[in-house]
């Protein structure tokens, strides 16, 4: 099954690799795995004192559509409030990738990594 | 259980008063299929022993000749036990079995692992390109460790002094760590 040229794109340009600094308070890291698959995703979200998503960095172990899956929801969430990065959902990313069902589960890693970024920012600033 | 057949009480897969074969166990339990205590800590070879005892019996060349009802029974008992006795020989899928009734992995969700663990894992990643052997080393004795709780937790649990709680991490880093071992060609 070949991938579509959306996620090869992805792939061969990968948007915001990196990482940031976790212990950082203004700093959500959300990191979430796929046992089934071997799959680990790690995302980190700067987030400025209005809400604002400043900067969004990944680091994804898995298959391509982990990967690309990872690297376009960082570029769907840049510049946005968190309201919007959490109304952000799997079927978005999947869509947008044409992912097949089969490779769904990717797309469903990356939402639920940008909701544990957020949560663990939040907690946060509850601190 | 009572014989189907002559309706007198029996326990085995062929009656033992007249013979006949009895239907397969209708939950799909491996350990009733292959009439083994229900433990983790099992040695392969009393599995396999298991197996080809049942096998032996319910074989489908022995009922080849006989109504079609037996033959039908003798094809069913055939499957169960060869996928009882697959399920079995493996440790984690006889773990999972055990803990929650299903040997197959959650295809996805299941529990939420510690940062420490996932991060390891990307550490294990980068290690396997740069020093394959340190990798190999490392994998292994993060498999070691796992497979020691898994044990002790068993172990504790066949005593009747535990529980299987917090099974299903054990049991998700192990899952990990197969891919990670197999990456790492250890």
């Amino acid at each position: 099954m070949a991938y579509s040229d959306k996620v090869i794109d992805h792939l061969e340009n990968p948007r915001n690799v990196g990482s940031l600094d976790r212990d950082s308070s203004d700093v959500g890291t959300g990191m979430v795995g796929a046992p089934a698959c071997g799959d680990v995703m790690k995302l980190q979200l700067k987030i400025t004192d209005d809400g604002i998503i400043e900067d969004a960095k990944f680091k994804t172990f898995g298959c391509g559509s982990a990967i690309a899956s990872s690297s376009l929801i960082t570029t769907m969430v840049k510049g946005k409030s968190l309201d919007h990065a959490l109304s952000i959902s799997n079927a978005d990313i999947a869509q947008e990738l044409s992912l097949p069902p089969v490779k769904i589960h990717c797309s469903v890693l990356a939402e639920d990594a940008i909701k544990a970024a957020i949560a663990d920012y939040r907690t946060k600033q509850e601190d | 259980m009572i014989c189907w057949q002559c309706h007198e009480p029996t326990s085995a897969a062929v009656c033992i008063g007249c013979g006949a074969l009895q239907p397969p166990p209708a939950e799909n339990d491996p350990y009733k299929v292959l009439n083994i205590p229900r433990v983790f800590h099992l040695d392969v070879v009393d599995i396999d022993n298991a197996w080809r005892t049942i096998s032996r019996t319910v074989h489908p060349d022995k009922w080849a000749g006989e109504k079609a009802v037996y033959r039908r029974m003798s094809l069913q008992w055939t499957a169960l036990a060869n996928e009882a006795r697959r399920i079995l020989k493996d440790p984690m899928s006889r773990a999972r079995y055990l803990s929650t009734g299903d040997p197959k992995p959650p295809e996805r969700g299941g529990p939420k692992l510690d940062n420490d663990f996932l991060e390891s894992m990307f550490d294990l990643q980068m290690m396997s390109a740069n020093n394959p052997d340190m990798a190999k080393e490392q994998v292994l004795t993060m498999w070691d460790q796992e497979q020691n709780q898994l044990n002790s937790m068993f172990r504790d649990w066949e005593a009747g002094s535990g529980t299987l709680d917090g099974i299903d991490v054990i049991l998700a880093k192990l899952q990990y760590l197969k891919t990670a071992r197999t990456q790492a060609g250890a």
